[in-house]
């Protein structure tokens, strides 16, 4: 493999684990924008959906998309439960005590997973396909083909409907200020429910994305979560496309520092550069308010 | 100060209750202590050299018992945390009165457990440490089953080298005690055939993306990778490289040999090479037994760490025969002396820093879907 092969194959799995950090900060950038507090459940939501999808699946009864698409689904029906028995009643709290409950709820998702499953990996069932696409010396997974795909449609959804639907854009107010969107007839409480939908669904996607590659296991949420969580401070906290950005410059830092630099300081690399840029712009690189407390 | 009393006339009754209870009369049993991980991510083989412990202390007392005496095996769980093996140890030895333990599993938990061992000159068997530091230590009280990492890696290099004819090598390893271990003794074989790794790449045990790891070796386009580390790990290797096009022949010591490689990993497991010490063959009389008595209790075939605890514990009730005591001094001593014991893996002796010398096997996936395993060394 030459130099310049290995340069495409590295950039290529950085732009891949990219993606799926990508999904999975785009749940905390939606939970941020509506309460201004870091949601640290949100990787144990993809571990729920994950979970959710290998059940389904091993059910037998339903087709595999469907019982993803379901999968997906649930996620979000549970994403709203837990909002309105667990995030609800502490939405007038100090923001520490909302931030707490997040942490409690990740915790729970992830013991109840062990208890239902383990606490090994489970093989997940590889609807991806095995295909390796030729790229000069370097092999790009179809596998992770589909996961950069799916990310970029999802994303490209998500902006079109905050800029262009009723709905979206009432989720947007709500984000700017509750208490004036609320005097203003929104309905934001069904506003809050419908973005912790949004956010466990993309949680859901990213974990049914990675798990053929990465197994199901409990901690999934924790060790993609952080790398997620890392993508979404660099991208801005409150943008969109800053988590985007954040995330596949994450991926690509990782990758490219483990093969360029040394596989043991690859995360020392990606956090260096994360600490940079948040002294040199403290919001992130797309970030308009930085961090805000709730009400 | 009537507090104070009552304090010390407890104190006084517990005192002499233990001095009572230790000069109760002759001992109608061995007392044999087993600390193995029965909980927390490594309960899967620990749970399996329990079963190893107790079928071999079973054929025992179903023969009679050692010198008429029943064996009583006390199980601790250690959760695979060397602080725990050590206070395991401790309670198997100075409360239980355990004359033997066998135990743990982790070499990291078996290293930290053998000097109270030492301390309180009991022997301490375990069935399946690999590191090369037990035996290296100089303790006197240490004795292991399973072959070292550097016996496994010389088998596994040298039929790399010779039977395979791979000259460009790549290890990737786990930068934990064993996975370091392994690797040095990997690099140390590769030495003596004039050979140098094209790379040797690390990661953390808890790392969930090698792809970094692995491109590298990719790009030094090596033929056969040492993947040194546990089968979760070298599963998630395998998928990935398939998914770059690229498969150099995988291989492993001991640690990847087991059934959910090849279920999580799949056809990516295929070819797949690794040390053994035990596979369920039936090839004698003494193992097709042990596989019926196994089967029938468990519905499963055993593994190689019940084999592997099956044999610690018949290596240490040959001890206390032989020795005659319960002394477990006496019963070190003639540990040290254990030559050709007909083990259900092969012949094991104990060498004079307690290492075993024994045959490695070396197995190879040869299905997926039920996995299955063949010898390929020794033919």
């Amino acid at each position: 493999m030459g130099r310049s092969d290995l340069f495409v194959q590295v950039v290529a799995q950085g732009l891949a684990m990219g993606a799926v950090y990508a999904l999975i900060a785009l749940g905390y950038v939606m939970i941020f924008k509506a309460v201004g507090v870091f949601n640290f459940a949100q990787g144990d939501f993809m571990m729920a959906g994950c979970f959710l999808g290998l059940w389904l699946v091993s059910t037998g009864t339903i087709p595999l998309f469907a019982a993803l698409v379901l999968a997906v689904l649930l996620s979000a029906a549970l994403g709203v439960i837990v909002e309105i028995v667990a995030f609800h009643p502490l939405l007038e709290s100090p923001s520490r005590s909302y931030l707490m409950c997040t942490i409690a709820v990740g915790i729970i998702f992830r013991e109840v997973a062990k208890m239902r499953f383990g606490a090994d990996p489970l093989r997940f069932p590889n609807y991806l396909g095995h295909g390796v696409i030729k790229v000069g010396g370097a092999g790009l997974s179809v596998q992770y083909i589909w996961i950069t795909t799916v990310a970029a449609v999802v994303v490209v959804l998500l902006l079109w409907f905050f800029k262009r639907t009723k709905v979206g854009k009432a989720m947007r107010a709500v984000s700017e200020d509750r208490e004036v969107a609320r005097l203003m007839g929104i309905d934001t409480d069904f506003n809050m429910r419908l973005t912790y939908a949004i956010s466990s669904a993309l949680g859901a996607m990213a974990g049914v994305l990675i798990a053929p590659v990465f197994f199901a296991f409990s901690e999934m949420g924790r060790s993609f979560g952080l790398r997620a969580f890392s993508s979404f401070v660099l991208g801005g906290t409150d943008s969109i496309v800053g988590a985007v950005i954040g995330g596949l410059l994450i991926g690509l830092m990782e990758n490219l520092a483990g093969v360029y630099i040394s596989t043991q300081y690859k995360d020392v690399v990606s956090f260096v550069v994360l600490i940079a840029v948040l002294v040199w712009r403290p919001t992130g690189l797309f970030g308009e308010r930085g961090e805000q407390r709730a009400g | 100060m009537m507090r104070k009393l009552v304090g010390i006339a407890l104190c006084g009754l517990m005192v002499s209750t233990l001095f009572l209870s230790a000069c109760s009369s002759a001992p109608k049993e061995v007392k044999i202590g087993l600390v193995v991980p029965l909980s927390g991510g490594s309960a899967g083989p620990g749970i399996n050299l329990q079963r190893g412990v107790m079928l071999a202390a079973e054929d025992m007392n179903a023969k009679g018992g050692i010198k008429g005496m029943q064996v009583k095996v006390l199980s601790e769980d250690d959760e695979s945390n060397p602080v725990k093996t050590v206070n395991a140890v401790k309670k198997l030895i100075y409360e239980d009165k355990a004359v033997v333990v066998i135990g743990s599993n982790a070499s990291s938990c078996t290293l930290a457990a053998m000097d109270v061992a030492a301390k309180a000159k009991v022997p301490l068997i375990t069935p399946s440490s690999s590191s090369d530091e037990i035996t290296r230590q100089g303790n006197k009280y240490i004795f292991r089953v399973t072959a070292s990492n550097s016996t496994q890696a010389n088998a596994l290099v040298d039929y790399a080298v010779q039977q395979l004819g791979l000259k460009k090598m790549a290890i990737v390893y786990a930068s934990d005690d064993y996975g370091t271990n392994a690797k040095e003794a990997v690099v140390a074989r590769l030495a003596t055939h004039g050979l140098t790794p094209l790379a040797v790449e690390a990661f953390q045990p808890k790392d969930k993306d090698l792809s970094s790891q692995l491109t590298k070796v990719k790009a030094t386009g090596a033929e056969g990778l040492f993947f040194l580390a546990m089968y979760d790990p070298c599963a998630l290797a395998a998928k990935t490289l398939q998914q770059m096009g690229y498969m150099p022949q995988i291989m492993g010591l001991g640690a990847l040999t087991n059934v959910r490689l090849v279920e999580l990993a799949g056809d990516a497991a295929m070819g797949i090479i690794n040390t053994q010490m035990y596979v369920p063959e039936g090839k004698t009389e003494a193992d097709k037994a042990f596989i019926e008595k196994y089967k029938a209790k468990y519905n499963t075939l055993p593994d190689y760490y019940v084999a592997l605890a099956y044999d610690s514990m018949m290596v240490a009730a040959k001890a206390i025969e032989r020795a005659g005591s319960l002394d477990p001094q006496k019963i070190r001593d003639e540990l040290a002396k254990t030559k050709d014991h007909p083990g259900l893996g092969g012949n094991l002796t104990f060498d004079e820093t307690g290492d075993v010398q024994r045959s490695v096997k070396i197995v190879k996936v040869v299905g997926v879907n039920p996995p299955k395993y063949e010898v390929v060394w020794p033919k």
